[in-house]
């Protein structure tokens, strides 16, 4: 089968190019409103994450999914990639009037960004309880069979509350570490007292491997899943909002400044993209749409996707009322 | 390397020689995917290609 | 981080840890016996790479080999180029183990030795590359034990990921090789069709079971699969094979611990005695199959009532000259599939890619008697895009069988997923309502039927592409067999029934 090849748009570049930024987070957007300077916390492969005064903003090239701090850049076809723009930690970073000076000689402007707001409503209705666990069941079977288990992957067994045939492999030092501190934070959890919350949280954060460690993309499943349904269930004053705050101030000092920034987002209920997908079909889609989603969450990062997983199927667990048997078995 | 194929196990790192447009279906996979700005060796000469390979270059 | 993947498979590596130096990190290292004076100065920011060995040695080249990863790339900051080479690509990205190659039919071989003697896997998408290379290529990439997919490779999906031509199909337990990129293309959609899944889908290429190649890399993907826990069942696709070629293959199948479902579309085959191997005669019968084994149940291949009704009145209306099929394809494997239903029911079929050479037409000339035109072959695709993005010619041929009064009915097959057009549905609509309504005003009744070759999961979206379809008036069935099967009927009426299967 012989193919024409597509005809590639060709950038010479001269001068300044200018890049259009594709997507803009809610919380980017707020960080990148005002002209101001910001400090460059790290350059990576895929992403420059920028400290702005009003908090951090992830310049990322727009493969990578949508999020609520992300700025997603089409970049010109002779940049490889983000770190190819030479910049380090330190540098400087100016937005003036709407437009981003990334320094390598890209300037980023704002505007045809879409706006990634996620909505915490659901299309559709929860599904019942029975409705759910099956879905969690299609979920954590999926994540055990394709996910990575050099995080808290090999906790994922040990989920769900039938004492079945299903095996995620050996534990590493991380899954030990984290088995009973998340035990403990469920545990806290189903108590619901305030005390008890923070002080297992704070005890969860910044274990495992990533620039967002293991734990706390766990966390940050848990608390979004936590979230998510208690909005769509009409519950108020539910301990979601307990956990959320404890999550918030239990990050700061205690793991990257990225993963506090995540962290802090999910608090509030914003995901990324692929983590409110796979939280919509778990509560209200079908058993086909959640195995699509959790191999889309599955193929985010190392083990961040298998660990988010991780997190988000404890938080279901809780919110439909059940134990898993993290803490020694049932 | 003995053995079997390990891409069926393993996180898929391609290399892409050729149209790009099949590197950007793989990035919308997640895939993380090296474009190489490939070039005809030898000026796309095939006969001198041929020659070189001879040689051993 | 990839790095810590790296280390923990060198010899002698117990475990490798790549993280960040946070308090809690910091604290489970220490208990776990990593030393405590480097990790005690370490801080949030920091990086730390714990590595567990046997012995000196074996901690000596994990961190050497740690130390090649994380050397920055030779570019100075600010000038970004990428790289020219394949080797200088596997320096940036050491990692890399498969190599997607596009490059003309005369470059190909090179670039896939050079990736093969880097322990690559390659998919060879190029086409032109002559026979011998290819012989060549295999016979490397059989010693090393690394996977050729191609030459002329349009399609494999490896881990869940496409590449190249292909659709999103959810995971399961059937696995696939095959020589035909629409063939598996049909296959794995029809499997998804029916709520099941795929664990892989290898393209071999076009010619891997000719004599001269002999089937190295169906051998290696049954191979494989067969090791490949998450496999269940096994489906083999291909044209029929070169004989020799052909009974290697059955007696390498019929030796698999797992079921195997053969289709080599349209030769006279039977399962060696007592082999267990399953044969099915079409696409579409191999998908059954391979659900069946997987575990679904028996799903009849009864087409429904109200198509056969419609199929029927469409008939009657026929007038008098309308007497022939007309099938425009831009899946190869599927123009031919087709020819092999059609050629039961209603006799000799035409085509540029003939099952009998007596029926040869040229593509481009205008179609005669039952006809089925592969568009995707090199008459129409030198010098522009694949028909399953560009369907300007397609549609222009739409209009052609419509001016033609001989034309009962147009057969259509349509690709979605990666590497097809954005919207097939919105580039065939305007095309088929014209010639509909051309057709009407010549007092000729005109049917248009189609298959979607697609998943809710492609970007194009089934559902989706289905009800465009539908609403410009063409007839969806779920598979080329049964829309060619239909096809048959609303030529020739009644009179095809007996011979069809599926019609109760």
């Amino acid at each position: 089968m012989t193919r024409d090849s597509r005809s590639d748009e060709v950038m010479v570049p001269c001068g300044r190019p200018t890049v259009a930024a594709t997507s803009i987070g809610v919380a980017a957007l707020s960080r990148l409103e005002r002209d101001g300077v910001g400090t460059i916390e790290g350059s990576y492969r895929d992403a420059l994450n920028v400290n702005f005064a009003r908090g951090m903003v992830s310049f990322v090239r727009d493969h990578v999914q949508k999020g609520p701090i992300n700025v997603g850049l089409r970049l010109p076809p002779d940049m490889l990639d983000m770190s190819s723009l030479g910049l380090k930690a330190g540098g400087e970073v100016k937005v003036r009037g709407g437009s981003v000076e990334l320094g390598g000689g890209l300037e980023v402007t704002l505007a045809p960004a879409e706006l990634y707001a996620p909505d915490t409503h659901f299309n559709k209705e929860i599904g019942s309880e029975a409705e759910i666990a099956d879905n969690l069941d299609v979920m954590v079977r999926t994540a055990i069979e394709h996910g990575n288990t050099t995080g808290l992957g090999s906790l994922l067994a040990l989920i769900l509350d039938e004492a079945s045939s299903l095996n995620s492999g050996p534990l590493n030092m991380f899954a030990l570490a984290g088995l009973r501190r998340l035990a403990r934070v469920e545990n806290a959890y189903g108590r619901g007292e305030r005390g008890d919350i923070a002080g297992a949280v704070r005890d969860c954060i910044g274990l495992g491997p990533g620039l967002t460690p293991s734990s706390d993309d766990a966390l940050a499943g848990m608390i979004l899943a936590c979230l998510l349904f208690e909005a769509n269930r009409g519950i108020e004053n539910g301990p979601a909002r307990v956990l959320a705050r404890a999550i918030e101030e239990g990050a700061i000092g205690r793991t990257t400044p990225l993963s506090q920034e995540y962290l802090a987002q999910a608090a509030r209920g914003r995901g990324g993209e692929v983590a409110m997908a796979l939280c919509e079909e778990l509560f209200t889609g079908a058993p086909a749409s959640v195995e699509r989603e959790t191999l889309r969450m599955l193929a985010l990062g190392e083990s961040s996707g298998t660990d988010t997983v991780v997190g988000i199927a404890i938080g279901t667990m809780l919110s439909i009322g059940r134990r898993t048997r993290l803490d020694g078995g049932v | 390397m003995p053995g079997k194929s390990s891409i069926l196990t393993e996180t898929l790192v391609v290399v892409n020689i050729g149209v790009s447009t099949f590197a950007d279906d793989l990035r919308t996979q997640n895939v993380d995917v090296v474009q190489v700005d490939w070039r005809p060796p030898a000026g796309g000469d095939v006969e001198m290609m041929k020659l070189l390979e001879k040689l051993g270059t | 981080m990839k790095i810590s993947n790296a280390l923990s498979k060198l010899p002698g590596v117990a475990q490798a840890a790549v993280v960040m130096a946070t308090e809690l990190n910091r604290r489970v290292l220490s208990e776990a016996g990593f030393a405590d004076a480097v990790i005690g100065q370490a801080s949030t920011s920091d990086m730390v790479v714990a590595v567990e060995a046997a012995d000196g040695a074996s901690l000596d080249s994990a961190f050497a080999e740690m130390e090649k990863m994380l050397k920055p790339s030779e570019k100075k900051p600010g000038e970004a180029s990428p790289p020219t080479s394949l080797d200088e690509a596997v320096e940036r990205r050491p990692d890399s183990n498969l190599a997607f190659i596009s490059v003309p039919g005369q470059f190909a071989k090179r670039e896939a030795m050079r990736a093969l003697s880097k322990g690559m896997d390659v998919f060879l998408f190029s086409s032109n590359v002559t026979r011998e290379e290819e012989v060549e290529l295999k016979a490397v990439s059989k010693e090393k034990g690394l996977l050729l997919m191609g030459p002329d490779c349009g399609t494999s999906i490896i881990n869940h990921k496409v590449l190249g031509f292909g659709n999103t199909i959810r995971a399961g337990t059937i696995g696939i090789v095959s020589a035909s990129g629409t063939g598996l293309q049909e296959v794995s959609t029809l499997v998804h069709k029916a709520g099941l899944g795929i664990t892989q889908a290898i393209g071999t290429g076009g010619s891997d079971l000719s004599e001269e190649v002999g089937g190295i890399t169906m051998i290696q993907g049954l191979d494989l699969l067969e090791a490949d826990a998450a496999t269940k069942v096994i489906v083999l696709i291909s044209k029929p094979p070169g004989p020799r070629t052909m009974q290697k293959i059955l007696s390498v199948a019929a030796g698999s611990k797992k079921p195997v479902v053969v289709n080599f579309l349209g030769g006279e085959v039977t399962a060696p005695k007592g082999s267990g191997l399953r044969m099915a005669g079409t696409l579409e019968e191999a998908a059954s199959i391979a659900c069946e084994l997987a575990g679904a149940k028996h799903v009849s291949a009864e087409l429904p009532s109200e198509i056969l009704s419609q199929a029927r009145v469409a008939n009657e209306r026929l007038s008098v000259s309308q007497k022939y099929v007309r099938g425009l394809f831009s899946g190869g494997t599927l123009c031919y599939e087709s020819q092999v239903i059609l050629r039961d029911l209603l006799g000799e079929v035409y085509s540029n890619a003939p099952l009998n050479p007596t029926y040869m037409v040229q593509g481009e000339a205008p179609s005669k008697g039952h006809c089925c035109i592969d568009m995707g072959s090199e008459e129409f695709v030198e010098g522009r895009p694949h028909p399953m993005i560009d369907f300007s010619l397609r549609n222009i041929r739409v209009l052609q069988e419509a001016k033609d009064a001989e034309t009962a009915v147009v057969l259509l097959d349509v690709e979605l997923g990666f590497g097809s057009n954005d919207d097939p549905a919105g580039q065939l609509s305007p095309a088929i309502g014209k010639a509909m309504d051309f057709a009407k005003g010549a007092g000729r009744s005109l049917t248009v039927v189609a298959s979607v070759i697609g998943t809710d999961g492609d970007a194009q979206g089934l559902a989706k592409q289905e009800e465009v379809l539908r609403k410009a008036g063409v007839l969806i069935l779920p598979s080329n067999a049964q829309a060619t099967r239909i096809a048959a009927l609303i030529a020739k009426g009644n009179a095809v029934l007996p011979k069809m299967a599926g019609v109760g």
